[in-house]
């Protein structure tokens, strides 16, 4: 039931026009930042040279272009979430998934994959632009996997917060913009807080991910992850439940 | 209720095949305002009920009930009770859902799918088999009329499609009941007839619950009719027994050659004669002494030309006054009967 839910919520996002645009403009724009970033690289290679452990084409190119592809992913992932729930709401159809014999854990998740599987497809793209890199150099692939699981898990934590807003409200337009605060807003506060170990950092899912970007496993981002999401699916979960209780 | 204590499965398996929908007690209130009071249902199999009543008098949400999209209030405190073919909906919902078709109001379309599509996926989303659904899909498109229109894009589909789209989705897994509300609204009169063709073949396997406002609905394809006001069941029988109940015994008749109105007045069984124009009549008559017949043989015998004679057809406002009024009253109904007329 979740995998038929999921590839429903595919195959509406790629019946829009919308979703191929934003497809293909994302596309030009990691490219045209991964190519840049090489060309940096390029220049400054032998410079690069000169130093005892100098970093390689996987840090100086991949690093920054997943932490580029980790911010555009923050303001886009609200602009998906926003239809989740709330449009389905706006159109009706909630009805129909209320009235199938489906529970509310398995509505959530179905869209909370689906979405998931699509912002992979989205920004599959940088991890493939970096393997052609393993054509003419010896590429670091285990902070480019390292990369990809922080970006996965960042991308699965946005989709929750998303999803669980979309929740709230009959509509989508309030529900990207109030997805858009919440991620800002975290993200905000932790480049603002001054203090090393301020609790804001710990509280903004980019400031975990940057220890993924830098080739950093840390169980306890990893696990900062799955609880963020978790929390967030089970209010939504919650709030479909309520749905159902106060209409 | 026999049914509440079953000694053997053997009893509860047939009074489940028997009764696909037993409602009781249902109570909702948003906020504070209750909208729903004390409802009970109770279909058979075979069987078309109407739901009948004005805008706001509590049909959507009692359907949004019986179909899970909204829970009874306190459903432990008000010991109120929603069986689905003999499954508690409230306890086991997603068994219970399983036998059931609903049409909200608004047709629950994707509009960016198309028909086939979402057709597929509502019949998997109520658990269908895969292998089963080819067969289901055709047999659905080939009853609503969607034949031609298999792979168009809903939202390119006029409103008569979308409806009927609508109606597919409730029924394509074979549903024990059929819940439907207002399935007509929106539909130009041809589509209405083919609709309620519809739904009185649906009734011959499963049960059906509609809702509507319309009598002539009633009249047209439910075998029973509960009426409701302003959240309560205030009527319900057969829809031949409220037809009895909705039909004022009189007609309208024209005459182009029209004797004093007293004439009319003196021919048996007529109450009383109104002149509404110089050739207009209003008679009525005792319930069960039609005076029609004798009054088309003095109309032939003394030259009245006969124009026109139209059999009197009462408005739903008019059965709703007659109803709350046969019954004793009690301030509610007094209420009920005051609103009734002078909307």
């Amino acid at each position: 039931m979740i995998r038929l839910l999921a590839v429903r919520e595919l195959r509406s996002l790629f019946a829009m026009p919308s979703t191929w645009f934003v497809l293909a403009a994302l596309q030009f724009i990691f490219a045209w930042f991964f190519l840049e970033l090489l060309q940096v690289f390029l220049d400054i290679q032998p410079q690069l040279a000169q130093l005892a452990n100098a970093p390689g084409a996987t840090a100086t190119v991949a690093t920054p272009l997943f932490n580029l592809a980790a911010l555009l992913l923050m303001m886009l992932a609200p602009m998906f979430t926003m239809r989740l729930i709330a449009e389905e709401r706006r159109n009706q159809t909630l009805a129909l998934l209320l009235s199938a014999p489906l529970a509310n854990r398995q509505i959530v998740l179905g869209k909370f994959f689906g979405l998931l599987i699509f912002l992979a497809i989205l920004t599959a793209g940088v991890p493939l632009m970096l393997c052609t890199l393993a054509l003419g150099t010896h590429l670091d692939f285990g902070l480019l996997l390292g990369n990809m699981l922080g970006l996965l898990l960042l991308t699965a934590s946005y989709i929750a917060v998303g999803l669980y807003i979309s929740a709230l409200t009959a509509q989508p337009v309030i529900a990207a913009i109030g997805a858009l605060a919440v991620l800002a807003g975290l993200w905000l506060a932790d480049i603002a807080a001054s203090a090393e170990n301020s609790l804001l950092h710990h509280l903004s899912p980019l400031y975990h991910f940057r220890n993924f970007n830098s080739g950093l496993l840390d169980s306890a981002d990893a696990a900062y992850f799955v609880l963020f999401t978790v929390m967030f699916l089970l209010l939504a979960m919650k709030r479909l439940q309520n749905n159902r209780r106060y209409g | 209720m026999s049914n509440a204590t079953p000694p053997a499965n053997q009893t509860a398996g047939q009074s489940a095949s028997d009764i696909t929908l037993s409602a009781r007690n249902l109570t909702r209130s948003f906020g504070s305002r209750q909208v729903i009071h004390n409802v009970s249902l109770e279909i058979r199999r075979g069987e078309v009920l109407g739901l009948l009543g004005h805008n706001g008098a509590g049909k959507s949400t009692t359907l949004q009930m019986l179909t899970g999209c909204l829970l009874p209030d306190d459903a432990k405190n008000n010991d109120c009770s929603i069986e689905i073919c003999g499954i508690d909906l409230l306890r086991h919902p997603a068994q219970a859902k399983a036998h059931i078709g609903y049409l909200p109001e608004t047709p629950p379309l994707y509009r960016e799918l198309s028909v086939n599509d979402y057709l597929i996926f509502a019949a998997r989303l109520r658990g269908m088999k895969p292998a089963a659904v080819a067969e289901a899909l055709d047999q659905t498109k080939q009853r609503c009329g969607l034949d031609t229109v298999g792979s168009k894009i809903i939202g390119t589909l006029s409103k008569g499609y979308q409806q009927r789209i609508g109606i597919a989705q409730a029924i394509i897994h074979r549903p024990a009941l059929i819940v439907l509300d207002e399935p007509t609204i929106g539909l130009d009169p041809t589509q209405i007839r083919e609709i309620r063709g519809l739904i009185r073949e649906l009734g011959d396997s499963s049960s059906v619950i509609l809702s509507t406002h319309l009598l002539g609905e009633v009249e047209s394809v439910c075998d029973r009719v509960e009426i409701m006001q302003h959240g309560k069941l205030i009527y319900g029988d057969t829809s031949e027994h409220m037809q009895r109940h909705g039909s004022v015994s009189g007609f309208i008749i024209s005459l182009r050659n029209p004797p004093p109105p007293c004439e009319l007045g003196s021919i048996g069984g007529v109450t009383s004669v109104e002149q509404l124009s110089s050739t207009q009549f209003r008679v009525l008559h005792a319930p069960d002494n039609n005076p029609s017949g004798a009054l088309l043989q003095l109309a032939a015998q003394h030259n009245w030309q006969l124009e026109q004679l139209t059999p009197l057809q009462a408005t739903l406002e008019e059965v709703f006054v007659k109803i709350t009024g046969d019954e004793t009253a009690s301030t509610e109904k007094a209420a009920a009967q005051h609103s009734g007329e002078t909307a």
